[in-house]
């Protein structure tokens, strides 16, 4: 079986280099953005089984990046996106489940081992999803 | 004289009646002072009396001078408004001026009679002036009278007439008293509302002020706690990776550091929830979702959550069952109070010792108590529980351990008490266990309408509460 592809978009770099850590520890094949813009031009070559996409970000913040997701969807599809992010009971989060978005986790209550049994959740639901 | 003393009686009734009426329905000051002034001359029609000019001037204590507020709306009133060399507005007499029949009137609270109107115009408007024009208006008599409301003198008012004084008749005199009482209430009413007026809009405006301060306060809170957390969960999320190092053997007291260090990230970051909540409450961002909720099974729902925690701690939890009314509250909020309560007796209460939960229904309430074999409270103790950043000291160290932060208390008292009921504490004393009993209204009561009607709406600055994790209770 293939590798199961997921995307990181996120700025923090200790924390997104713990998450590349711990994720490809587990044998996924990672791919990382370091901001939103970086981030949405990888959503658009398409292919990812998941996205773990954060909020606050320099250039051009997650919200944004799910926006122009939905106005142009890329040709080639990707599995769920999930916020992953430190606002809590924020407005914003309200929006992003509008904009298409899966779930979001608060990075804050999570442990890096909640994080991939998360992940290993998603990618499940999404499988039974494709093949019903 | 022109009517008979019984027309005159019933029109100074009715004058009167239009008095009261304005003073009752127009609450502008300056509206009211007019039309007062205006009904003693047209609505009585007053001008074939040879009443042609009344003017109302109100004393400003702190400026020491007499100011025109209102004069009627006649011919000759008209015409020196038109001629006056300063604006109606401006005829200011100072107090200190004993010459002025206006200031006599004031002082000595008493009628004043002139035949030269010069003697309430100067010195704000020259005597030759005066005296020229009021030959071309033809008024013979300038009658002055104080004008107050108990035993308070608030201004002056004139009455210029076209007929000498022997000419006012015994009638007239009483009715002219009648008005000037009556115009008194009504300018100490007027006063009393525009002082009301102004109090008002400087409470609204402070009020606004206060609004935008608690938005603001609760902005800076929400947005420090969201940069706080992103370091947080770094250090949370490295030390966790080096307690869970497969391959790396960590010494027992490396591993007991970095165990506490992660612990104490875990308390820091309910520290913050916790202050985000309280920032909520205390800005009014706290909305209620209420829906009739039956006490016991929210219970048994947060009680079975708990048992994890509560075999791990060797605890026996129980629950007394039994039928009771169904409570209106805030479900998830209340599930959150009712586990900080529980998680109060997990975290003070000793291996083996037991919780019990129990009902009571006394209406309009519904009581739910949680009682422990734990810790206990002193009675001091028992004072201080539900402030802010309280943590009894004997049990200091156990909340140490256990991440507590000496908010939680104070904070499920805050939304209980936003749902109308309360949270007490008793304690026969220290080591001897304490119960909690949680108090929420019974829906259809008048207490759960109450509720209804004021319980904090939604808004679009509303958010909810952040939630305990139970691990970490």
């Amino acid at each position: 079986m293939d590798k199961k592809r997921i995307l990181l978009v996120e700025d923090d770099q200790y924390t997104r280099e713990l998450y590349e850590e711990v994720i490809k520890g587990e044998g996924y094949a990672l791919d990382s953005a370091t901001n939103g813009e970086e981030g949405l031009e990888k959503i658009k070559s398409g292919g990812y089984n998941l996205i773990l996409l954060d909020v606050m970000m320099p250039k051009m913040s997650g919200l944004e990046v799910l926006r122009a997701v939905k106005n142009d969807p890329p040709k080639v599809n990707n599995g769920p996106i999930v916020i992953l992010t430190n606002l809590t009971n924020d407005p914003i989060l309200n929006q992003a489940y509008g904009l298409n978005a899966r779930d979001f986790v608060v990075k804050s209550d999570i442990t890096p081992g909640d994080l991939l049994e998360k992940i290993k959740g998603y990618l499940e639901e999404s499988k039974s999803k494709d093949q019903p | 004289m022109p009517d008979t003393p019984t027309a005159y009686s019933k029109k100074t009734f009715e004058a009167l009646w239009e008095i009261e009426k304005v003073v009752l329905e127009t609450t502008d000051f300056e509206e009211s002072t007019h039309k007062v002034v205006n009904i003693v001359l047209s609505q009585l029609g007053y001008l074939q009396y040879g009443y042609h000019v009344i003017v109302l001037t109100l004393l400003d204590k702190d400026k020491g001078e007499l100011r025109r507020i209102a004069i009627s709306q006649t011919e000759a009133a008209r015409k020196f408004l038109e001629a006056s060399p300063i604006p109606f507005k401006d005829i200011i007499i100072p107090l200190t001026d004993r010459k002025n029949l206006l200031v006599r009137a004031i002082e000595e609270n008493k009628l004043q009679v002139t035949e030269r109107v010069a003697d309430v115009l100067s010195p704000a408007i020259g005597k030759e002036w005066v005296d020229n024009f009021q030959q071309k208006l033809g008024v013979k008599t300038s009658l002055v009278y104080p004008v107050g409301s108990k035993n308070k003198i608030l201004g002056a008012m004139i009455f210029s007439v076209t007929k000498n004084k022997d000419l006012i008749s015994e009638e007239e005199w009483i009715i002219l008293e009648s008005f000037v009482g009556a115009v008194g209430v009504a300018l100490d009413n007027a006063l009393l509302f525009r002082s009301l007026k102004l109090t008002t809009a400087k409470l609204d405006k402070a009020n606004k002020r206060l609004q935008e301060l608690d938005k603001l306060k609760d902005d800076f809170v929400s947005m420090a706690s969201h940069e706080l957390r992103t370091p947080m969960t770094a250090i949370k999320s490295y030390l966790w990776m080096a307690l869970n190092k497969k391959k790396q053997d960590l010494t027992p007291d490396l591993n007991r550091y970095i165990f506490r260090a992660f612990h104490s990230t875990e308390r820091l970051i309910n520290l913050v929830n916790d202050m985000l909540n309280i920032s909520r409450i205390e800005s009014g961002r706290i909305a209620l979702n209420l829906a009739e909720v039956d006490p016991v099974e929210l219970v048994r729902e947060v009680v079975e959550e708990v048992i994890p925690k509560a075999t791990e701690l060797n605890l026996n939890v129980k629950v007394v069952d039994r039928q009771v009314s169904k409570v209106l509250c805030d479900r998830d909020k209340i599930h959150e109070v009712i586990i900080n309560l529980i998680g109060n007796s997990l975290k003070f209460t000793k291996p083996q010792g037991s919780i019990s939960i129990t009902f009571e229904e006394k209406a309009p309430f519904i009581y739910v108590s949680v009682t422990d074999t734990g810790v206990g409270l002193s009675k001091e103790d028992m004072e201080r529980l539900f402030k802010k950043f309280t943590m009894i000291e004997h049990s200091y160290t156990a909340a140490s351990a256990s991440g507590g932060t000496g908010l939680g208390l104070y904070i499920s008292k805050s939304i209980v008490t936003l749902h109308k009921g309360d949270i007490t504490a008793y304690s026969p004393g220290r080591e001897k266990g304490s119960t909690f009993t949680l108090s929420l209204p019974i829906a259809g009561t008048s207490t759960a309408f109450e509720l209804i009607k004021e319980a904090p709406k939604v808004t679009e600055d509303s958010k909810g509460l952040e939630k305990k994790r139970l691990g970490y209770i």
